[in-house]
């Protein structure tokens, strides 16, 4: 797994918080997108209908997922597409580098993709003297910086625009502008010579089809679109979990991911592929799928937690959550950062090494309102925090409060006693809470006090 | 990797064995989806079709124009007016968009047409680069969502769609239909092709979310529907 440090969560957090730039630059992004996605919705009368169908797409799926990963293959290599298996994080990345070599191919194009990231596939492959270019604007901008994307769909979004022309102008040598015109320009212009000379295209896939052995990228650049097209071989990298049934689905779930990913009612680009294109005309004439475990078939084996393989990484829960917004993704220290990266991270990672992250959450509520597939992020997230006080991980001081706690409530003297001290001293001995916040004072008789008053009135 | 592929299947057949019969509705041995309880909500969900016009305030909306032409002949004439007003003298050419009558009037305007067809993948490739817009034939729209749709068909060479900074598309009136699910539904044919689906010009707003058109695809795209009137 590249570089996941979610240890680093508590100290990440105090560090976006300090840095005023990085939260504005969020705080904007995300209520743009919110805003834009809210009209939709609005628009659309069925959308709870929808949400509802698709949720129980994905149960479906994901409950038959041997059968249905069984049809796709058979249906991708019927179609002369080659499917390749990877247990792990090694193997898919291996796959990737074989094919490369086989072909001498030292430069490859690539469009966005999380499971690349989670593989870490770029390092790999550079490794081992392959170059590798990020085609996406933001993910050519955070691969330049040296840096993992910070959210789902919006890679730099944390980045303002002075920012990235500082970037451009210290790593490619240009004369700086913070005109996103002339950035985005300027890209197109270095990159399409990539794209002519690149021996593969690396994409991953936003859904894969079973019945018809299909597999559909959605885009707004075009990028992708050339990535598959202008190399003579293209390679699809997918999570496992990524299949619909058949295309009878793709309408529904084509509306559901765009809307609640960017707000827009249809993405820019939608290709529906399958398989290489005929010897006489350009374009790919090796197509070739990566279908990746790497530590989903666990996730299968837990009930409780198999219906965190149903998202479709649109990115609403990050844009909804009140925790992202202020801290952005890179302190979640994982590929997948907001509710659903904290949810994720302990269970891929491990809950000792991802145990912050479950309460790194209000719990509000907010993200399972705006997921497209109605997957309960809160009730991961307790559930989680349930596991994790069970495997004793949480801290000591932690413990010992709710051990005190559990014993006073087994007792109601003391437990009178106790909740009597904040009103005797006036407030709460909580410094650190209040230090940036107003804690109102607390009430002078308690509610136990004024309710037995009212039950001896005559 | 058969090795790999064994141990993933293994490993999802024994982490599904203990669930799969209470939390599944479709019979053991087949991927059928068991009945409309599963089936996507969209009948009737769409707001009614707007008609042409719906079509065009998308597009428009998106930052693509919008031309209706009674024939071919006019759409020829609107398209080398647009090339002219653009100072545009080359065009890549995919089939035949609109007809040999569409094409002929434009080489008879004067326009320095460059067809595809027939060229090696070098040479198709090397001319799109080359060339400041292309010419196609959409085989379907989508009204709701200012959608072109296209199949190897009409489109042999979707990096067509990609390549030249002006995009042009051309098709029949008859061939908007109101969205995706109406297409599949109407057009079962569709389904069982490569599709390649365009709506606007090549975009991003990775950048403080401010839209930019052109990011690696055209920054312009404009659809002529031929034969509305009609």
């Amino acid at each position: 797994m590249p570089d996941s440090r979610p240890e680093k969560l508590k100290s990440e957090i105090r560090r976006s918080l300090a840095n005023s730039a990085l939260r504005s630059a969020v705080a904007r992004a995300t209520a743009t997108t919110l805003a834009k996605r809210a009209a939709h919705v609005a628009a659309e009368p069925r959308w709870e209908a929808m949400r509802a169908a698709a949720a129980r797409i994905k149960r479906e799926t994901v409950a038959h997922l041997d059968r249905y990963l069984a049809q796709f293959e058979a249906a991708a290599t019927a179609a002369g597409i080659r499917v390749h298996w990877a247990r792990d994080a090694a193997e898919a990345c291996h796959h990737v580098r074989a094919l490369a070599a086989a072909h001498g191919v030292t430069e490859v194009v690539k469009s966005k993709s999380m499971v690349t990231e989670e593989i870490g596939l770029n390092a790999h492959l550079e490794r081992h003297g392959i170059e590798v270019v990020e085609t996406d604007l933001g993910e050519f901008i955070v691969q330049l910086a040296g840096e993992p994307p910070s959210h789902l769909t919006a890679p730099a979004l944390h980045k303002r625009r002075e920012d990235i022309g500082r970037l451009f102008a210290e790593k490619l040598g240009v004369a700086f502008t913070d005109d996103p015109v002339a950035l985005t320009a300027l890209v197109r212009e270095r990159l399409r010579g990539r794209f002519l000379r690149a021996g593969l295209g690396i994409t991953g896939a936003n859904f894969a089809l079973a019945r018809e052995g299909a597999l559909v990228v959605v885009e707004n650049e075009g990028n992708a679109l050339l990535t598959m097209n202008l190399p003579k071989r293209h390679v699809v990298v997918l999570g496992m979990e990524r299949l619909l049934p058949s295309i009878d689905e793709l309408p529904l779930f084509l509306d559901l991911l765009v809307v609640s990913a960017t707000g827009q009612a249809f993405p820019g680009y939608v290709s529906v592929l399958r398989g290489p294109t005929p010897p006489d005309r350009p374009g790919p004439d090796e197509v070739h799928v990566v279908v990746v475990d790497n530590g989903r078939s666990r996730m299968l084996a837990r009930p409780e937690y198999r219906e965190l393989l149903h998202c479709i990484r649109c990115g609403a829960c990050l844009n909804v959550c009140p925790v992202y917004r202020q801290i952005g993704g890179h302190a979640y220290g994982w590929v997948v950062p907001g509710p659903i990266g904290a949810a994720l991270i302990p269970l891929v990672l491990g809950l000792e090494r991802g145990r912050d992250l479950p309460f790194a959450s209000t719990l509000c509520g907010a993200c399972a309102d705006i997921c497209p597939v109605k997957i309960d992020l809160p009730g991961h997230l307790l559930r989680l925090r349930g596991d994790i006080a069970a495997a004793g991980l949480t801290g000591v001081a932690e413990r010992l409060v709710v051990r005190s706690w559990a014993f006073a409530a087994r007792h109601p003297r003391i437990y009178r006693a106790l909740t009597a001290l904040p009103r005797l001293l006036g407030r709460l001995p909580v410094r650190a809470w209040t230090a940036t916040r107003d804690m109102p004072r607390p009430a002078r008789r308690s509610f136990r006090r004024l309710w037995d008053e009212e039950e001896r009135r005559p | 990797m058969n090795e790999a592929r064994a141990a993933i299947f293994d490993a999802v057949r024994r982490a599904l064995a203990d669930t799969a019969s209470t939390e599944c509705s479709a019979d053991a041995d087949g991927p059928d989806l068991a009945g409309a309880a599963l089936q996507p909500a969209t009948d009737g969900v769409r707001p009614a079709a707007g008609g042409m016009a719906h079509f065009r305030a998308v597009l428009e909306e998106l930052g693509a124009g919008f031309a209706e032409a009674l024939s071919a002949e006019a759409a020829a004439d609107w398209i080398a007016g647009a090339l002219a007003a653009a100072g545009v003298k080359r065009l890549a050419v995919v089939g035949a968009p609109g007809g040999p009558a569409l094409v002929a009037r434009l080489g008879a305007a004067g326009i320095g047409l460059e067809p595809l067809d027939g060229l090696a993948p070098d040479a198709c490739r090397r001319c799109l680069e080359e060339v400041p817009a292309v010419l196609t034939a959409a085989d379907f729209a989508l009204e709701r969502t200012g959608t072109l749709v296209f199949t190897p068909a009409t489109l042999p060479f979707r990096g067509a769609a990609g390549l030249p900074p002006w995009h042009i598309a051309v098709l029949p009136h008859a061939r908007v239909v109101a969205d995706l699910a109406a297409l599949f539904a109407s057009h079962p044919e569709v389904t069982r092709q490569p599709l390649l689906f365009v709506s606007g010009p090549s975009r991003t707003a990775d950048i403080e979310k401010t839209l930019v058109l052109g990011a690696h695809g055209p920054a312009r795209l404009d659809v002529v529907v031929v034969g509305g009137a009609a």
